[in-house]
């Protein structure tokens, strides 16, 4: 009898074990106020853009001049950390890009003094930047009744651009409380509705499949383009067909697709691969790579990508 | 018939005295840099670019600055594409355009490279 | 005549008081079919169930919230262990603190000699629960 348990427990465990899936990939989330927010209270930078004007945040003087940004960002970060969430901090990022940009810039290797190769694209890419990105944005309107906050609170995918969660109101006139405090009320009244959309989203990816963007683009230096005609279809058509077969439910929209470039939005990628291995943009991105560089096509393709959600394949040489 | 001797001496020395260096095109021409006070850059970023011209002329054996120059070597600068990104940090990302000339001032001529 | 003790018979009405206290819902709640007859125990556990399954409206100064049973799947989840969470002993008791009785009527009851007790929710203690027991996907759940 002993021994039957014994082989009931262990088949048990070798069952569970193989059931186990891999994490999936868990997206970062950061904190940001909104573009009007630091318009309104000038944190902007303008610069002349060949003749145009053009105005741009400036999130690292809002970070050290306002007085109400700090807590708020706090009280936020405090209630994701609550359910399991920390944010990414955009202030510490940015200090952390710094310190780093000085280090990279004075390190040289011992054998032969070399410095660390970094490309202009490698220096652009240096930024804080998260997957999920939260604006925040209020306004104290001063009433005869009293101040009334009115407050946005927003998350948006980086890579599709979609919002995803969002909730707003207005507080009641408030004659008695500072600002402060009418603010840290905002936001305990928005962050449930907030949260539960934002797992609602998360439910849709689970069920749905992960939604990213995905760009085909070709070197000047190329003799093909989108339109060359392999075995009598084009190349367009080939990408299109095993889009298709590799997306969950065949989900994928052509954005748009000219001789030079093919846009697919609204792309749904299984959240993991046939091993049960979490995937992201790239995994699936080289799955399309392996797929040009084989016959009949033969191609040198380059991947690049920008986080979870957005994969760029050039064709032609890397 | 000893002064017609040491004459001729001094004839035959004093014509065989010009060839000391051996002069080729390059040697002749002095390159100055030049950089137009109103050009579109920083200047830090003009001083870095005089200093590679001076660099290229030296390592070429054409190095110089003369007080009235008449050959220059210069840089035009052109912006190709500017895109300003928030970041953060901020950030502007630029394609320029760098073209060399040499070009001669007393005949108002340019050599394009 | 037996009468259906059903959970769905359910006739409380709510009012929000406030959602500005961290973790924490403050509402009025009366019962319309029991109106005087209403006794403490059941508003704090009518108040619970507001906020599973109806969540909490807007107004008075409180944004709408949505319940915390947001889905079918999520609301037949919790029908497993309703019973023994809101048995006599159950559970429903951390979660709220004892209601005092509102002596100042909603505008809307008029002059009827209504019980209206004042209850609060530990809402987010009340979530952590449900997360744990797995009746409803926390955030990070997947990931």
């Amino acid at each position: 009898m002993k021994k039957l348990h014994f082989i009931l427990i262990a088949f048990g465990l070798l069952v569970s074990t193989n059931t186990l899936f891999a994490q999936a990939k868990k997206p970062t989330l950061m904190i940001l106020p909104s573009d009007n927010w630091c318009e309104q209270r000038y944190f902007m930078t303008e610069f002349d853009n060949q003749g145009t004007k053009q105005k741009v945040p400036n999130y690292k003087q809002a970070f050290q001049e306002d007085t109400e940004l700090g807590q708020v960002i706090s009280k936020i970060g405090s209630l994701m950390i609550d359910r399991g969430f920390p944010l990414k901090d955009a202030e510490q990022e940015l200090k952390a890009i710094e310190a780093r940009n000085a280090e990279d810039n004075m390190t040289t290797s011992t054998a032969s003094g070399s410095s660390i190769s970094e490309s202009p694209l490698d220096k652009l890419k240096n930024k804080a930047k998260a997957d999920i990105v939260i604006q925040i944005w209020w306004k104290v309107t001063k009433t005869d009744n009293g101040k009334v906050i009115s407050f946005v609170l927003e998350a948006f995918d980086a890579y599709t651009s979609k919002r995803i969660a969002s909730s707003t109101g207005n507080g009641t006139p408030n004659n008695t409380d500072i600002v402060p405090v009418l603010l840290q009320n905002a936001i305990l009244a928005n962050i449930d509705p907030f949260a539960a959309q934002l797992q609602s989203h998360f439910d849709d990816m689970f069920n749905n499949g992960r939604e990213i963007l995905l760009t085909v683009k070709k070197w000047n230096s190329w003799e093909n383009d989108m339109e060359t005609e392999i075995d009598g279809k084009e190349i367009t058509d080939y990408v299109n067909e095993w889009l298709q077969k590799n997306t969950v439910k065949g989900r994928f929209n052509m954005s748009y697709a000219t001789e030079n470039i093919i846009r697919f939005d609204q792309v749904r990628i299984p959240l993991y691969d046939a091993n049960n291995n979490a995937i992201d943009a790239r995994q699936f991105a080289k799955g399309l790579q392996k797929y040009l560089k084989a016959a009949p096509f033969n191609f040198e393709v380059k991947l690049m990508t920008r986080g979870l959600g957005e994969a760029i394949l050039v064709l032609g040489e890397k | 018939m000893k002064k017609l001797i040491s004459l001729l001496i001094l004839t035959f020395v004093a014509i065989t005295s010009n060839a000391q260096v051996n002069l080729d095109d390059f040697g002749r021409i002095v390159l100055n840099t030049y950089l137009p006070d109103d050009i579109a850059i920083p200047t830090e970023a003009k001083n870095l670019l005089i200093t590679k011209l001076n660099q290229i002329t030296s390592n070429n054996g054409m190095g110089g600055s003369q007080a009235n120059p008449r050959f220059i070597i210069t840089a035009n600068v052109n912006v190709g594409t500017k895109d300003i990104i928030a970041g953060p940090p901020q950030m502007i990302a630029q394609n320029l355009d760098v073209t060399l000339f040499i070009g001669d001032a007393l005949t108002n001529t340019i050599f394009s490279v | 005549m037996l009468l259906s003790f059903t959970s769905n018979s359910r006739n409380y009405q709510t009012e929000c008081v406030t959602i500005e206290t961290d973790g924490y819902v403050t509402m009025k709640i009366w019962d319309t079919k029991k109106g005087a007859k209403y006794k403490p125990e059941q508003a704090r556990k009518d108040a619970i169930h507001a906020i599973l399954f109806s969540g909490i409206s807007g107004g008075n100064g409180c944004t709408t919230q949505p319940p915390i049973l947001n889905k079918t799947e999520e609301q037949e989840n919790f029908k497993t262990i309703e019973k023994s969470f809101f048995a006599k002993k159950g559970k429903w008791s951390m979660f709220t603190r004892s209601s005092a009785t509102e002596s100042t009527l909603p505008a809307n009851l008029g002059l009827k000699n209504w019980k209206v007790y004042q209850v609060s929710i530990s809402k987010n203690e009340l979530r952590k629960y449900l997360e744990e027991q797995k009746i409803i996907k926390s955030l990070t759940n997947g990931f």
